[in-house]
Protein backbone atom coordinates (compact mmCIF):
# COMPACT_ATOMS: atom_id res chain seq x y z
CA UNK A 1 0.00 0.00 0.00
CA UNK A 2 2.80 2.15 0.32
CA UNK A 3 2.65 2.50 -3.35
CA UNK A 4 -0.68 4.13 -3.38
CA UNK A 5 0.48 6.50 -0.69
CA UNK A 6 3.04 7.83 -3.15
CA UNK A 7 1.23 7.91 -5.81
CA UNK A 8 -1.55 9.80 -3.31
CA UNK A 9 1.02 12.49 -2.22
CA UNK A 10 2.59 13.52 -5.49
CA UNK A 11 -1.33 14.02 -6.87
CA UNK A 12 -1.54 16.29 -3.87
CA UNK A 13 1.14 18.00 -4.50
CA UNK A 14 0.36 18.44 -8.01
CA UNK A 15 -3.15 19.65 -7.32
CA UNK A 16 -1.89 22.21 -4.84
CA UNK A 17 0.24 23.52 -7.26
CA UNK A 18 -2.55 23.80 -9.89
CA UNK A 19 -4.87 25.08 -7.86
CA UNK A 20 -2.40 27.51 -6.02
CA UNK A 21 -1.46 28.97 -9.25
CA UNK A 22 -4.95 28.47 -10.57
CA UNK A 23 -6.09 31.06 -7.73
CA UNK A 24 -3.79 33.73 -8.42
CA UNK A 25 -4.91 34.47 -12.06
CA UNK A 26 -9.06 34.02 -11.07
CA UNK A 27 -8.26 36.50 -8.26
CA UNK A 28 -6.98 38.79 -10.72
CA UNK A 29 -8.97 38.41 -14.12
CA UNK A 30 -12.59 39.38 -11.90
CA UNK A 31 -13.98 42.31 -12.35
CA UNK A 32 -15.59 44.27 -9.38
CA UNK A 33 -17.89 46.31 -11.75
CA UNK A 34 -19.32 44.70 -14.88
CA UNK A 35 -19.65 48.40 -16.03
CA UNK A 36 -16.08 48.86 -16.18
CA UNK A 37 -14.35 47.51 -19.09
CA UNK A 38 -10.96 45.89 -18.19
CA UNK A 39 -8.43 46.94 -20.64
CA UNK A 40 -4.65 45.19 -20.34
CA UNK A 41 -2.35 47.90 -20.50
CA UNK A 42 1.42 45.77 -21.57
CA UNK A 43 4.47 47.81 -21.24
CA UNK A 44 8.11 47.36 -20.69
CA UNK A 45 9.80 46.35 -17.83
CA UNK A 46 13.24 47.68 -18.47
CA UNK A 47 13.21 51.47 -20.22
CA UNK A 48 13.90 53.82 -17.51
CA UNK A 49 12.35 56.47 -17.29
CA UNK A 50 9.32 55.37 -19.31
CA UNK A 51 9.00 52.18 -17.96
CA UNK A 52 10.77 50.19 -15.69
CA UNK A 53 9.90 48.41 -12.02
CA UNK A 54 9.98 49.66 -8.94
CA UNK A 55 11.17 48.69 -6.04
CA UNK A 56 8.22 46.69 -5.44
CA UNK A 57 8.05 45.21 -9.10
CA UNK A 58 5.51 47.18 -9.83
CA UNK A 59 5.49 49.33 -12.90
CA UNK A 60 6.83 52.76 -12.67
CA UNK A 61 7.34 55.94 -15.27
CA UNK A 62 6.69 58.19 -17.22
CA UNK A 63 4.64 55.49 -19.68
CA UNK A 64 3.02 54.50 -16.77
CA UNK A 65 2.07 57.29 -14.85
CA UNK A 66 0.56 59.04 -17.82
CA UNK A 67 -1.66 55.85 -18.46
CA UNK A 68 -2.66 55.96 -14.86
CA UNK A 69 -3.81 59.08 -15.15
CA UNK A 70 -5.50 58.40 -18.31
CA UNK A 71 -7.81 55.58 -16.04
CA UNK A 72 -8.61 58.35 -13.57
CA UNK A 73 -10.21 60.14 -16.58
CA UNK A 74 -12.01 57.44 -17.68
CA UNK A 75 -14.18 55.79 -15.44
CA UNK A 76 -15.41 53.72 -17.70
CA UNK A 77 -12.18 51.97 -17.95
CA UNK A 78 -10.35 49.60 -15.47
CA UNK A 79 -6.22 49.97 -16.85
CA UNK A 80 -3.98 47.10 -15.99
CA UNK A 81 -0.45 46.56 -16.45
CA UNK A 82 1.89 43.46 -17.62
CA UNK A 83 4.95 44.38 -18.36
CA UNK A 84 7.41 42.15 -20.80
CA UNK A 85 10.75 42.50 -22.42
CA UNK A 86 10.38 45.66 -24.88
CA UNK A 87 10.40 43.20 -28.06
CA UNK A 88 7.40 41.05 -26.81
CA UNK A 89 4.95 44.42 -26.10
CA UNK A 90 3.83 44.20 -29.88
CA UNK A 91 4.24 40.51 -29.82
CA UNK A 92 1.33 40.63 -27.33
CA UNK A 93 -0.40 43.19 -28.79
CA UNK A 94 -0.87 40.86 -31.93
CA UNK A 95 -2.12 37.93 -29.56
CA UNK A 96 -4.50 39.92 -28.02
CA UNK A 97 -3.17 39.44 -24.73
CA UNK A 98 -2.90 42.91 -24.24
CA UNK A 99 -5.20 46.09 -25.61
CA UNK A 100 -2.95 49.03 -25.41
CA UNK A 101 1.33 48.66 -26.04
CA UNK A 102 2.98 51.72 -24.31
CA UNK A 103 7.18 51.96 -24.77
CA UNK A 104 7.84 54.68 -26.41
CA UNK A 105 6.60 54.05 -29.33
CA UNK A 106 7.33 56.02 -32.53
CA UNK A 107 5.88 56.01 -35.87
CA UNK A 108 7.33 54.19 -39.02
CA UNK A 109 5.27 52.94 -41.20
CA UNK A 110 5.34 49.18 -40.69
CA UNK A 111 3.74 49.66 -37.83
CA UNK A 112 1.50 51.97 -38.95
CA UNK A 113 -0.05 49.11 -41.82
CA UNK A 114 0.07 46.25 -39.21
CA UNK A 115 -1.57 48.53 -35.58
CA UNK A 116 -4.07 51.24 -34.65
CA UNK A 117 -1.65 54.58 -33.42
CA UNK A 118 -3.21 56.71 -31.24
CA UNK A 119 -3.50 60.56 -32.67
CA UNK A 120 -1.90 62.44 -29.74
CA UNK A 121 2.05 62.19 -29.48
CA UNK A 122 2.63 62.45 -25.52
CA UNK A 123 6.68 62.48 -25.71
CA UNK A 124 9.23 64.21 -28.21
CA UNK A 125 10.88 61.00 -29.07
CA UNK A 126 13.40 62.63 -31.69
CA UNK A 127 16.79 61.10 -32.16
CA UNK A 128 19.91 62.57 -32.55
CA UNK A 129 23.70 60.50 -33.53
CA UNK A 130 25.49 59.83 -30.48
CA UNK A 131 29.10 59.09 -30.23
CA UNK A 132 32.26 58.72 -27.80
CA UNK A 133 32.87 62.30 -26.00
CA UNK A 134 35.86 64.62 -28.12
CA UNK A 135 34.89 62.57 -31.56
CA UNK A 136 34.14 64.71 -34.63
CA UNK A 137 34.27 62.56 -37.35
CA UNK A 138 30.77 61.39 -37.13
CA UNK A 139 27.88 64.19 -38.05
CA UNK A 140 26.07 62.63 -39.84
CA UNK A 141 24.34 59.38 -41.02
CA UNK A 142 26.29 59.87 -43.79
CA UNK A 143 29.67 59.68 -42.23
CA UNK A 144 28.63 56.45 -40.42
CA UNK A 145 29.55 54.31 -43.73
CA UNK A 146 31.86 51.49 -43.30
CA UNK A 147 31.44 52.38 -39.50
CA UNK A 148 28.97 50.84 -36.79
CA UNK A 149 26.29 51.74 -35.08
CA UNK A 150 24.28 50.00 -32.09
CA UNK A 151 20.75 49.60 -32.45
CA UNK A 152 17.63 48.31 -30.05
CA UNK A 153 16.33 44.86 -31.20
CA UNK A 154 12.71 45.60 -32.61
CA UNK A 155 12.86 49.33 -32.39
CA UNK A 156 12.70 52.35 -34.24
CA UNK A 157 16.50 52.83 -34.12
CA UNK A 158 16.95 49.32 -36.02
CA UNK A 159 14.22 49.75 -38.45
CA UNK A 160 15.36 53.27 -39.11
CA UNK A 161 18.86 51.79 -40.39
CA UNK A 162 17.76 48.91 -41.66
CA UNK A 163 15.61 51.31 -43.94
CA UNK A 164 18.83 53.28 -44.60
CA UNK A 165 20.75 50.84 -45.57
CA UNK A 166 18.58 49.42 -47.68
CA UNK A 167 18.81 52.34 -49.82
CA UNK A 168 22.83 52.90 -49.04
CA UNK A 169 23.80 49.10 -49.95
CA UNK A 170 24.34 47.98 -46.70
CA UNK A 171 26.80 50.54 -45.90
CA UNK A 172 26.81 50.98 -41.92
CA UNK A 173 27.16 47.75 -39.72
CA UNK A 174 24.16 47.35 -37.68
CA UNK A 175 24.86 45.89 -33.66
CA UNK A 176 21.86 44.84 -32.17
CA UNK A 177 21.64 44.84 -28.50
CA UNK A 178 19.06 44.76 -26.23
CA UNK A 179 20.40 46.38 -22.93
CA UNK A 180 21.13 49.90 -22.21
CA UNK A 181 24.35 49.23 -20.37
CA UNK A 182 25.76 46.79 -22.82
CA UNK A 183 25.51 49.64 -25.83
CA UNK A 184 26.53 52.49 -23.85
CA UNK A 185 29.47 50.29 -23.15
CA UNK A 186 30.41 49.60 -26.69
CA UNK A 187 29.76 53.02 -27.71
CA UNK A 188 32.32 54.45 -24.68
CA UNK A 189 34.88 51.83 -25.68
CA UNK A 190 34.65 52.52 -29.27
CA UNK A 191 33.66 48.70 -30.15
CA UNK A 192 30.67 50.75 -31.76
CA UNK A 193 31.00 53.93 -33.09
CA UNK A 194 27.75 55.62 -33.03
CA UNK A 195 24.60 54.93 -31.54
CA UNK A 196 21.00 56.76 -31.96
CA UNK A 197 19.47 58.57 -28.62
CA UNK A 198 16.59 61.19 -27.73
CA UNK A 199 18.20 63.93 -25.49
CA UNK A 200 16.18 63.03 -22.51
CA UNK A 201 17.66 58.98 -22.91
CA UNK A 202 21.53 60.73 -23.54
CA UNK A 203 21.14 62.76 -20.23
CA UNK A 204 19.93 59.89 -17.92
CA UNK A 205 22.89 57.79 -19.17
CA UNK A 206 25.48 60.03 -19.06
CA UNK A 207 24.62 60.67 -15.44
CA UNK A 208 24.21 56.88 -14.70
CA UNK A 209 27.41 55.57 -16.76
CA UNK A 210 29.59 58.66 -16.07
CA UNK A 211 29.51 61.22 -18.77
CA UNK A 212 31.22 59.70 -21.72
CA UNK A 213 29.03 60.45 -24.50
CA UNK A 214 27.72 63.21 -26.47
CA UNK A 215 25.51 64.50 -29.49
CA UNK A 216 27.88 64.18 -32.49
CA UNK A 217 28.68 68.20 -33.19
CA UNK A 218 26.31 70.13 -35.52
CA UNK A 219 24.49 67.02 -35.90
CA UNK A 220 21.07 67.15 -37.19
CA UNK A 221 17.81 65.18 -35.45
CA UNK A 222 17.53 61.81 -37.79
CA UNK A 223 14.22 61.14 -37.17
CA UNK A 224 11.98 63.66 -35.81
CA UNK A 225 8.83 61.96 -34.03
CA UNK A 226 6.58 61.61 -31.32
CA UNK A 227 6.05 58.85 -29.18
CA UNK A 228 2.17 57.17 -29.25
CA UNK A 229 0.46 54.19 -27.47
CA UNK A 230 -0.47 51.75 -30.46
CA UNK A 231 -3.62 49.62 -29.52
CA UNK A 232 -5.03 46.87 -32.04
CA UNK A 233 -6.91 47.73 -35.18
CA UNK A 234 -10.20 46.92 -33.55
CA UNK A 235 -10.26 48.84 -30.99
CA UNK A 236 -11.02 52.04 -32.20
CA UNK A 237 -13.23 53.25 -29.64
CA UNK A 238 -10.42 52.83 -27.10
CA UNK A 239 -7.98 54.87 -29.07
CA UNK A 240 -10.49 57.87 -29.34
CA UNK A 241 -11.03 57.81 -25.56
CA UNK A 242 -7.23 57.42 -24.69
CA UNK A 243 -6.59 60.08 -27.35
CA UNK A 244 -9.94 63.02 -25.98
CA UNK A 245 -7.94 62.05 -22.19
CA UNK A 246 -4.28 62.69 -23.20
CA UNK A 247 -5.47 66.38 -24.88
CA UNK A 248 -6.96 67.19 -22.17
CA UNK A 249 -4.24 66.41 -19.71
CA UNK A 250 -1.88 68.02 -22.88
CA UNK A 251 -4.45 71.15 -22.43
CA UNK A 252 -4.43 71.60 -18.71
CA UNK A 253 -0.55 70.77 -18.34
CA UNK A 254 -0.36 68.05 -16.46
CA UNK A 255 1.75 66.13 -19.26
CA UNK A 256 4.38 68.80 -18.93
CA UNK A 257 4.19 68.32 -14.99
CA UNK A 258 4.95 64.81 -15.47
CA UNK A 259 7.66 65.33 -17.80
CA UNK A 260 9.14 67.92 -15.40
CA UNK A 261 8.41 65.62 -12.40
CA UNK A 262 9.64 62.22 -14.00
CA UNK A 263 12.15 63.12 -16.94
CA UNK A 264 13.95 66.17 -15.30
CA UNK A 265 12.74 68.56 -18.11
CA UNK A 266 10.17 69.66 -20.63
CA UNK A 267 10.58 67.16 -23.68
CA UNK A 268 6.83 67.02 -24.38
CA UNK A 269 7.71 69.43 -27.29
CA UNK A 270 10.19 68.80 -30.05
CA UNK A 271 13.63 71.03 -30.76
CA UNK B 1 27.18 57.40 -9.42
CA UNK B 2 29.58 57.24 -12.58
CA UNK B 3 31.08 53.64 -12.51
CA UNK B 4 29.92 51.24 -15.13
CA UNK B 5 30.70 48.79 -12.18
CA UNK B 6 30.42 49.09 -8.52
CA UNK B 7 31.13 46.54 -6.03
CA UNK B 8 29.91 47.49 -3.77
CA UNK B 9 26.38 47.95 -5.38
CA UNK B 10 26.70 43.78 -5.32
CA UNK B 11 25.91 43.44 -1.92
CA UNK B 12 23.50 46.05 -2.02
CA UNK B 13 21.16 44.60 -4.74
CA UNK B 14 21.63 40.86 -3.36
CA UNK B 15 18.85 40.48 -0.38
CA UNK B 16 16.09 41.88 -3.23
CA UNK B 17 17.25 39.55 -5.52
CA UNK B 18 17.31 36.88 -3.31
CA UNK B 19 14.07 38.13 -1.87
CA UNK B 20 12.58 36.61 -5.83
CA UNK B 21 14.23 33.08 -5.07
CA UNK B 22 10.90 31.30 -4.21
CA UNK B 23 9.68 32.01 -8.36
CA UNK B 24 12.73 30.15 -9.54
CA UNK B 25 12.59 27.45 -7.09
CA UNK B 26 8.72 27.05 -7.42
CA UNK B 27 9.60 27.10 -11.14
CA UNK B 28 12.46 23.98 -9.96
CA UNK B 29 10.49 22.09 -8.28
CA UNK B 30 7.30 22.02 -9.97
CA UNK B 31 8.70 21.46 -13.27
CA UNK B 32 11.09 18.69 -11.99
CA UNK B 33 7.83 16.46 -10.05
CA UNK B 34 5.63 16.61 -12.64
CA UNK B 35 8.52 15.91 -15.22
CA UNK B 36 9.25 13.18 -13.65
CA UNK B 37 5.87 11.60 -13.09
CA UNK B 38 5.36 12.24 -16.94
CA UNK B 39 8.40 11.07 -17.88
CA UNK B 40 8.10 8.39 -16.22
CA UNK B 41 4.98 7.25 -18.28
CA UNK B 42 6.60 8.64 -21.29
CA UNK B 43 9.47 6.23 -20.78
CA UNK B 44 7.10 2.97 -20.34
CA UNK B 45 5.40 3.50 -23.31
CA UNK B 46 8.94 3.92 -25.49
CA UNK B 47 10.23 0.92 -23.56
CA UNK B 48 6.74 -1.02 -23.83
CA UNK B 49 6.32 0.33 -27.49
CA UNK B 50 2.63 0.98 -26.81
CA UNK B 51 0.90 1.42 -30.71
CA UNK B 52 0.17 4.93 -31.42
CA UNK B 53 1.83 6.76 -28.19
CA UNK B 54 5.40 5.72 -28.90
CA UNK B 55 5.45 7.49 -31.75
CA UNK B 56 3.80 10.79 -30.14
CA UNK B 57 6.87 10.53 -27.72
CA UNK B 58 9.12 9.98 -30.22
CA UNK B 59 7.97 13.14 -31.82
CA UNK B 60 7.70 15.01 -28.80
CA UNK B 61 10.73 14.19 -27.50
CA UNK B 62 12.68 15.34 -30.68
CA UNK B 63 11.27 18.51 -31.13
CA UNK B 64 11.79 19.21 -27.00
CA UNK B 65 15.37 18.23 -27.47
CA UNK B 66 15.66 20.07 -30.56
CA UNK B 67 14.72 23.53 -30.19
CA UNK B 68 15.40 26.03 -27.48
CA UNK B 69 13.63 26.66 -24.59
CA UNK B 70 13.33 30.16 -25.58
CA UNK B 71 11.51 28.86 -28.36
CA UNK B 72 9.18 26.37 -26.68
CA UNK B 73 8.68 29.52 -24.07
CA UNK B 74 6.77 31.28 -26.88
CA UNK B 75 5.09 28.55 -28.20
CA UNK B 76 2.91 27.95 -25.13
CA UNK B 77 2.68 31.62 -24.69
CA UNK B 78 1.44 32.59 -27.77
CA UNK B 79 0.55 29.76 -29.66
CA UNK B 80 -1.37 27.49 -26.96
CA UNK B 81 -4.10 30.06 -26.28
CA UNK B 82 -4.44 30.35 -30.14
CA UNK B 83 -4.96 26.21 -30.34
CA UNK B 84 -6.92 26.45 -27.49
CA UNK B 85 -9.66 29.37 -28.44
CA UNK B 86 -10.03 27.35 -31.18
CA UNK B 87 -12.15 25.03 -28.86
CA UNK B 88 -13.44 27.58 -27.28
CA UNK B 89 -10.86 27.58 -23.93
CA UNK B 90 -9.96 30.94 -23.67
CA UNK B 91 -6.17 30.96 -21.70
CA UNK B 92 -4.85 33.79 -23.21
CA UNK B 93 -4.97 36.30 -20.37
CA UNK B 94 -4.24 33.64 -17.97
CA UNK B 95 -1.22 34.51 -15.55
CA UNK B 96 2.48 34.72 -16.92
CA UNK B 97 3.62 32.15 -14.08
CA UNK B 98 1.56 29.22 -15.76
CA UNK B 99 2.62 29.59 -18.94
CA UNK B 100 5.97 29.28 -17.44
CA UNK B 101 5.43 26.45 -15.55
CA UNK B 102 4.02 24.46 -18.12
CA UNK B 103 6.72 25.16 -20.80
CA UNK B 104 9.25 24.06 -17.80
CA UNK B 105 7.30 21.19 -17.30
CA UNK B 106 7.08 19.65 -20.69
CA UNK B 107 10.71 20.15 -21.44
CA UNK B 108 11.65 18.91 -18.30
CA UNK B 109 9.20 15.51 -18.94
CA UNK B 110 10.87 14.86 -22.44
CA UNK B 111 14.56 14.99 -20.55
CA UNK B 112 13.57 12.86 -17.84
CA UNK B 113 11.59 10.29 -20.17
CA UNK B 114 15.35 9.85 -22.12
CA UNK B 115 17.21 9.49 -18.74
CA UNK B 116 14.57 6.74 -17.38
CA UNK B 117 14.73 5.22 -20.77
CA UNK B 118 18.22 4.80 -20.41
CA UNK B 119 18.17 3.79 -16.93
CA UNK B 120 15.71 1.01 -17.46
CA UNK B 121 17.10 -0.50 -20.83
CA UNK B 122 20.01 -0.42 -18.99
CA UNK B 123 19.07 -2.57 -16.87
CA UNK B 124 20.28 -6.53 -17.95
CA UNK B 125 17.39 -8.42 -19.89
CA UNK B 126 18.84 -11.36 -17.88
CA UNK B 127 17.10 -9.16 -14.29
CA UNK B 128 14.03 -9.47 -15.62
CA UNK B 129 13.99 -13.25 -17.45
CA UNK B 130 14.91 -14.22 -13.75
CA UNK B 131 11.81 -12.46 -12.31
CA UNK B 132 9.22 -14.33 -14.79
CA UNK B 133 11.19 -17.68 -14.50
CA UNK B 134 9.78 -17.29 -10.87
CA UNK B 135 6.39 -16.76 -11.78
CA UNK B 136 6.29 -12.71 -11.06
CA UNK B 137 4.12 -10.70 -13.31
CA UNK B 138 5.74 -7.70 -15.90
CA UNK B 139 4.90 -5.19 -13.59
CA UNK B 140 6.16 -7.31 -10.57
CA UNK B 141 9.37 -7.60 -12.07
CA UNK B 142 9.38 -3.69 -12.82
CA UNK B 143 8.43 -2.62 -10.04
CA UNK B 144 10.34 -5.13 -7.65
CA UNK B 145 13.46 -5.55 -10.10
CA UNK B 146 14.07 -3.58 -12.50
CA UNK B 147 12.83 -0.48 -11.15
CA UNK B 148 14.75 -0.25 -7.77
CA UNK B 149 18.12 -1.10 -9.95
CA UNK B 150 17.31 1.81 -13.02
CA UNK B 151 16.50 4.78 -10.42
CA UNK B 152 20.38 4.14 -9.19
CA UNK B 153 21.77 4.73 -12.67
CA UNK B 154 19.09 7.32 -13.43
CA UNK B 155 19.85 9.25 -10.45
CA UNK B 156 23.01 11.34 -11.33
CA UNK B 157 21.58 12.32 -14.53
CA UNK B 158 18.30 13.21 -13.09
CA UNK B 159 20.68 15.64 -11.01
CA UNK B 160 22.48 16.99 -14.28
CA UNK B 161 18.81 17.85 -15.44
CA UNK B 162 17.71 19.76 -12.51
CA UNK B 163 20.71 21.80 -12.60
CA UNK B 164 20.56 22.65 -15.79
CA UNK B 165 16.86 23.35 -15.28
CA UNK B 166 17.51 25.43 -12.33
CA UNK B 167 20.04 27.79 -15.09
CA UNK B 168 17.16 27.89 -18.06
CA UNK B 169 14.43 29.15 -15.67
CA UNK B 170 16.34 32.28 -15.64
CA UNK B 171 14.79 32.49 -19.20
CA UNK B 172 11.36 33.30 -17.79
CA UNK B 173 11.41 37.18 -17.28
CA UNK B 174 11.35 37.67 -21.02
CA UNK B 175 8.11 36.99 -20.41
CA UNK B 176 7.83 39.50 -17.64
CA UNK B 177 7.98 36.40 -14.59
CA UNK B 178 10.29 38.29 -12.02
CA UNK B 179 12.52 35.20 -10.90
CA UNK B 180 15.85 35.76 -9.77
CA UNK B 181 17.40 36.56 -13.12
CA UNK B 182 13.93 39.02 -13.69
CA UNK B 183 14.53 40.72 -10.58
CA UNK B 184 18.10 41.43 -11.59
CA UNK B 185 17.35 43.00 -14.68
CA UNK B 186 14.35 45.05 -13.02
CA UNK B 187 16.80 46.31 -10.54
CA UNK B 188 19.36 46.69 -13.16
CA UNK B 189 17.15 49.09 -15.51
CA UNK B 190 15.85 51.14 -12.14
CA UNK B 191 19.50 52.27 -11.04
CA UNK B 192 21.19 51.54 -14.82
CA UNK B 193 23.27 49.59 -12.59
CA UNK B 194 23.36 45.65 -15.02
CA UNK B 195 26.13 44.53 -14.19
CA UNK B 196 26.09 44.07 -10.35
CA UNK B 197 22.93 42.81 -10.72
CA UNK B 198 23.83 40.13 -12.81
CA UNK B 199 26.88 39.08 -10.71
CA UNK B 200 24.61 38.98 -7.91
CA UNK B 201 22.41 36.83 -9.53
CA UNK B 202 25.38 34.52 -10.75
CA UNK B 203 26.21 34.29 -6.63
CA UNK B 204 22.48 33.06 -5.96
CA UNK B 205 22.61 30.56 -8.95
CA UNK B 206 26.10 29.34 -8.41
CA UNK B 207 25.03 28.21 -4.34
CA UNK B 208 21.68 27.07 -5.40
CA UNK B 209 23.86 24.56 -8.26
CA UNK B 210 26.06 23.50 -5.63
CA UNK B 211 23.40 22.80 -3.15
CA UNK B 212 21.66 20.91 -5.54
CA UNK B 213 24.60 19.11 -6.10
CA UNK B 214 25.57 18.11 -2.78
CA UNK B 215 21.92 17.15 -2.11
CA UNK B 216 22.00 14.79 -5.13
CA UNK B 217 25.44 13.02 -4.35
CA UNK B 218 24.01 12.24 -0.77
CA UNK B 219 20.55 11.05 -2.00
CA UNK B 220 22.72 8.90 -4.64
CA UNK B 221 25.42 7.38 -1.45
CA UNK B 222 22.05 6.51 0.05
CA UNK B 223 20.11 4.56 -2.89
CA UNK B 224 23.25 2.98 -3.43
CA UNK B 225 24.04 1.65 0.07
CA UNK B 226 20.48 0.67 0.42
CA UNK B 227 20.57 -1.70 -2.61
CA UNK B 228 23.95 -3.22 -1.80
CA UNK B 229 22.41 -3.62 2.03
CA UNK B 230 19.47 -5.28 -0.03
CA UNK B 231 21.60 -7.10 -2.33
CA UNK B 232 23.38 -9.00 0.41
CA UNK B 233 20.05 -9.93 2.49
Amino acid sequence: MKKIRVIGIITGIIFTGVMLTGCGSNSTTSTSNSNVKKIIVGTGNSYKPYCYLDENNSPAGFDVEILKEIDKRLPQYEFEFQTSEFKNVLLSLDAKKIDIAAHEYEKNPEREEKYLYGKEGYVDYSLKIAVKKGRTDIKSLDDLKGKSISVSQGGNSAYLMEQYNKKNNNAVKLVYGSDDAIQYDDVATGRVDAILLTKSDLNLRNKAYGDKLEFAKDSQVVNVSYAYFIFDKENKQLQEDVDGALKSMKDDGTIVKLSKDILGDDYTKSE
Amino acid sequence: MGKLFDFKLIFEYLPSILSRIHITLLIVVLATIIGLVLGIFIALARIYKVPIINYLAIMYISFIRGTPIIVQLFIVYYGLPEILIGIGININRWDKLNFVLVTYTLNTAAFMAEVLRGAITSVSTGQSEAAYSIGMTRWQAFYRIIAPQAVGIALPSIGINIVSLLQDSSLAFTLGVIDVMGQAQAIGSRTLHKFEGYVAAAIIFIILSIALEKIFSIVEKKVITDKLVGDSR
